[in-house]
């Protein structure tokens, strides 16, 4: 399970020191999906940041299981964030010069997974999310929502424990939005944890719970009956 | 493209569990790829310029004047090979420490 214990990120800036997290604590159940909503400058972009290995905490403790995302060094990090998780961003950011099904491969070559079990793996989760026709396009020839599926299976790579997605319907039309949300359901229901940074309201609707975020605290938790927050 | 300009993919590879000292070694290596690459048609161009010259200088004093030997070539390439990667360490040590979060935001 991954948990948020007291997070606390202050950035230097040149008009003094933002508190963009003031303590924030939530254990993220797996299989169900967590929207975290909040206005601009919330600190739910921080939090996502923190609860992915992007960057540290000044306080607290981000905890997969029984480890410490900040007791581990940086290569460490990367070894845990490409085997343990899966990222969705809300321009897809797919890597421009390869084909989607080279992109889905992509972070299997990094974990030493051979060429043949990478290309058949990533043809299945290219076919799962219902873009397998479309293997051999590069991202600037995919629509949004094709590229969104793409990136959806290129989180799901490694099998990962836990998906982010940081405005995963930010860039769609709502047809493409309601299927990316669908798809991102399926992934909970693999028994997975999803938190999906957003605001969009139909996402929260769809999310099993909604964390909101104002001044960098949690002011609500809908949904999560076994959820923590302070 | 630069290492800037590449910011955000190179965000990218990270997010997804690249270490830092892949993306190190994919930018040094096409700074090393390009060097010799250049170095390679520069002998080449050098060769046919040393032709161009030989065919002159045959016809006004009967010598052939310009060759490129194989220690031209090698040392050739061993300088392009030593200033790709004294250019790359630079760019490939900035692409190595790159900020993800903030990588991964950037538009375009």
């Amino acid at each position: 399970m991954l948990r948020a214990e007291g997070l606390v990120r202050t950035y230097a800036t040149p008009a003094g020191p933002v508190h963009a997290l003031q303590g924030v604590d939530h254990a993220f159940t797996p299989g169900r999906v967590t929207a975290v909503m909040g206005p601009s400058g919330s600190g739910k972009s921080t939090l996502l940041n923190l609860l992915a290995g992007f960057d540290r905490p000044d306080a607290g403790h981000v905890r997969l299981d029984d480890l410490a995302l900040d007791a581990v060094n940086e290569t460490r990090l990367a070894a845990l964030r490409l085997r343990h998780f899966g990222f969705v961003f809300q321009a897809s950011n797919l890597i421009s010069v390869l084909p989607a099904r080279a992109n889905v491969a992509f972070p299997m070559g990094l974990a030493g997974v051979a060429t043949g079990e990478r290309l058949r793996r990533a043809d299945a989760l290219l076919e799962r999310f219902g873009v397998a026709h479309r293997g051999g396009a590069l991202p600037a020839k995919l629509s949004g929502g094709e590229r969104q599926r793409v990136a959806l299976a290129r989180a799901l790579a490694n099998d990962p424990q836990v998906v982010f997605a940081d405005e995963p319907t930010g860039n769609l039309d709502r047809a493409s939005g309601r299927e990316v949300i669908g798809a991102l359901r399926e992934v909970a229901a693999d028994g997975r944890t999803v938190i999906v940074v957003t605001h969009d309201a139909a996402v929260a609707d769809a999310a099993d719970v909604t964390l909101a975020i104002a001044d960098g605290r949690i002011t609500s938790v809908e949904g999560g009956d076994d959820a923590e927050a302070a | 493209m630069s290492v800037f300009e590449r910011t955000r993919e190179f965000g990218v590879v990270r997010a997804v569990g690249a270490r830092p000292r892949f993306l190190f070694g994919v930018v040094l290596a096409e700074s090393v790829l390009l060097s010799v690459f250049g170095g390679a048609a520069g002998v080449l161009l050098g060769q046919g310029g040393a032709w161009a010259v030989n065919v002159v200088s045959a016809d006004l004093i009967g010598l052939d004047v310009a060759a490129v030997t194989l220690r031209l070539v090698a040392f050739s390439l061993v300088v392009a090979l030593a200033m790709g990667l004294l250019s790359g360490l630079a760019p490939s040590a900035r692409a190595a420490r790159i900020q993800i979060a903030d990588a991964v935001s950037q538009g375009g």
